[in-house]
């Protein structure tokens, strides 16, 4: 009962945080629009994925950047187009925190190709996906099939927010300079997504000996959803991965198992983004959440149904290839950092 | 085992005689008690051409000289599956087809398919027939039912002499700081060696495989990497004869349920370029 009450006031403390600090980036992101644009250089898409991956690589976690977008979005700093190749960017460099693992565990003694498998496999899932999602996702957009669809918060949770949150964001709008709210807001985002983690009861699937979950996890649908379930709840790749280890007792996961729980697992880890576009309250952030949902759906809904064996043997061959020696993985490296600093350099 | 009894399923087609011809290279005893089987999909007085039986009759001749002909009418899976659930057989084997490709998945012949499915005894499926049977890849999971497989299978192919490669893919990945991420290195003989959770069970595979009445060199081989890839790759490079699976189906299991349960058997059969024994 102790240990309910204490996840479910972390729980609500992580969700006021959340809030607050969605409010102060928010109120802070206008002023900094000049500094976004100039020195950050992000003035087009092409800068903004540029962007949105950079930071999550550098925070090892997409959320704060995608929730990040959406303040600025909504302030006006950026547009709904630069809005979805910022979350966009986010994805690709949120997975990047399992290659880090990975370099762990080879720094701890443990085999190359052995220790980045499951963080290659996962980054190679989203960058081979990615490309396809956003051409997806502009084309939703300029034809504004999701325009209509609104989620939004009720009215009494925006008087809740007037009655608690409003007067706290005026205290700390007086003691804070104006050009400090976005940044205090930004380190409260990321603070209070690190407490909803701690927030989750502890996730663990009872243990089997390769009993029934196991074959139940085989079939490629199963585990897609599977993912997206669990993620639905962490919010969080890297987090939900983690929940497959007590499947084997040993710390393994099948090879079969992970691609489509990656799959998955990349829809519904914008549920934390779809909340915050909701608090904001601004239809254009609830659409560009929206259509990445819906782009990365179809396209493993597409992968799924037409060549997921293809798609799977040629992941693995990819992690194979980049995995077999420190040259090809050093290269590997480069691109990965290379690629969105170039982005935001030639946007 | 005495008195074994062995049903041929026969269309009068090509694939029917290779079926007859793989039985003939399995080696079975001369007192094996052979049943072609017809169904006719016509009702009424319709005569059976001689030319369903003759030719497979033809090819049995030497290793059983006397054979039952048997004929059914209706639903060719539905009279199979009743056949061989009134009579008791040991054996059904049918040959395959051929596999064609649909628009998002493969497709074999729909009575191989529908036997695949729902039959409850070892069922041997015949694609292309070797001079004789030299090497036999036995694959088991390294759980309860693979006993059964290494049973049932090493003794229906117990005849033959044959090399019997038992073949066990290792897919995971490791996840955890604490996994033992050697295993993931292991050949056959490292993992025997160091008495890992696999090296252990090829131990017992081999042993049960022998006990089944295996009297040729059995070889225990452990892959990594995705088990239909690993599997395929082994038939091609290790040039087998005959595949020897456990079934998908389990008795009792409801039909609902095995449609969200794993079915490497049916992939493998698509995938096998050899005959596929399911037991």
């Amino acid at each position: 009962m102790r240990k309910v009450m204490t996840h479910l006031i972390l729980f609500l403390l992580s969700l006021a945080a959340f809030i607050l600090a969605l409010m102060l980036m928010k109120e802070g992101a206008r002023p900094l629009s000049p500094m976004f644009r100039h020195s950050f250089s992000v003035d087009s898409p092409a800068s903004a994925l540029g962007f949105g991956w950079l930071a999550s690589s550098l925070l090892l976690s997409g959320s704060p950047v995608a929730a990040t977008s959406l303040s600025l979005l909504d302030a006006g700093v950026i547009n709904p187009n630069e809005t979805f190749a910022m979350i966009s960017g986010s994805r690709l460099g949120a997975a990047f925190i399992v290659l880090v693992v990975g370099f762990i565990y080879m720094l701890r003694g443990k085999k190359r190709d052995i220790s980045l498998g499951v963080g290659l496999t996962s980054l190679l899932v989203t960058q081979t996906i990615y490309p396809v999602v956003m051409a997806v996702g502009y084309f939703i957009m300029s034809k504004g099939w999701l325009g209509t669809w609104q989620v939004s918060t009720p009215s009494s949770f925006n008087s809740i927010l007037e009655v608690f949150v409003n007067p706290v964001v005026e205290i700390l709008k007086s003691w804070l300079s104006v050009n400090l709210l976005f940044p205090s807001g930004f380190l409260m985002m990321v603070g209070s997504l690190w407490l909803f983690d701690r927030a989750i009861p502890e996730l663990n699937l009872q243990k089997t000996d390769l009993g029934m979950i196991n074959h139940l996890l085989y079939r490629p649908f199963v585990i897609f959803l599977f993912g997206a379930a669990i993620t639905s709840l962490t919010m969080s790749v890297s987090v939900s991965l983690s929940l497959l280890v007590p499947l084997s007792a040993r710390g393994f996961v099948r090879r079969e198992n992970v691609i489509p729980y990656i799959l998955g697992a990349n829809i519904t880890t914008f549920v934390d983004t779809l909340v915050a576009a909701a608090l904001l309250s601004n239809p254009a952030a609830v659409t560009v959440v929206l259509v990445q949902m819906v782009s990365v759906t179809a396209v493993s809904l597409v992968i799924l149904l037409t060549s997921y064996r293809f798609y799977v043997r040629t992941i693995e061959r990819l992690v194979r290839f980049i995995g077999m020696s420190r040259y090809h993985l050093l290269v590997y490296l480069l691109l990965i950092f290379g690629v969105p600093f170039l982005l935001l350099w030639m946007g | 085992m005495n008195g074994m009894r062995i049903l041929i399923c026969t269309d009068g087609s090509k694939a029917a005689e290779r079926a007859a011809r793989e039985v003939s290279l399995l080696r079975f005893p001369e007192e094996t008690r052979i049943v072609l089987y017809y169904v006719k999909e016509v009702h009424g007085g319709y005569k059976v051409p001689e030319e369903i039986f003759s030719p497979i009759e033809a090819v049995l001749a030497p290793s059983f000289p006397t054979v039952e002909r048997k004929v059914a009418s209706g639903n060719a899976a539905a009279q199979i599956l009743t056949e061989t659930r009134d009579h008791s057989y040991d054996l059904v084997v049918i040959g395959d087809t051929g596999i064609s490709r649909g628009l998002l998945h493969r497709r074999m012949g729909s009575t191989a398919s529908k036997i695949m499915r729902l039959i409850d005894i070892p069922l041997l499926l015949v694609r292309r027939n070797p001079d004789q049977l030299k090497k036999v890849l036995v694959c088991t999971s390294g759980e309860a039912p693979a006993a059964e497989t290494l049973q049932k299978g090493g003794f229906l192919v117990s005849y033959t002499q044959a090399q019997v490669g038992v073949l066990h893919v290792m897919s995971q990945l490791a996840l955890a700081a604490t996994s033992q991420a050697d295993d993931l290195l292991d050949t056959a003989q490292t993992a025997i060696k160091r008495k890992t959770r696999e090296g252990l069970h090829l131990i017992r595979a081999v042993d049960q495989i022998q006990q089944a009445g295996v009297s040729g060199p059995v070889i225990p081989i452990l892959r990594h990497g995705l088990v239909l890839d690993q599997v395929t790759a082994e038939l091609r490079e290790g040039q087998y004869d005959l595949l020897v699976i456990g079934s998908h189906h389990v008795a009792g299991r409801s039909r609902k349920l095995e449609a969200f349960l794993e079915d490497v058997a049916s992939d493998l059969i698509f995938e096998a370029p050899c005959s596929v024994l399911i037991v």
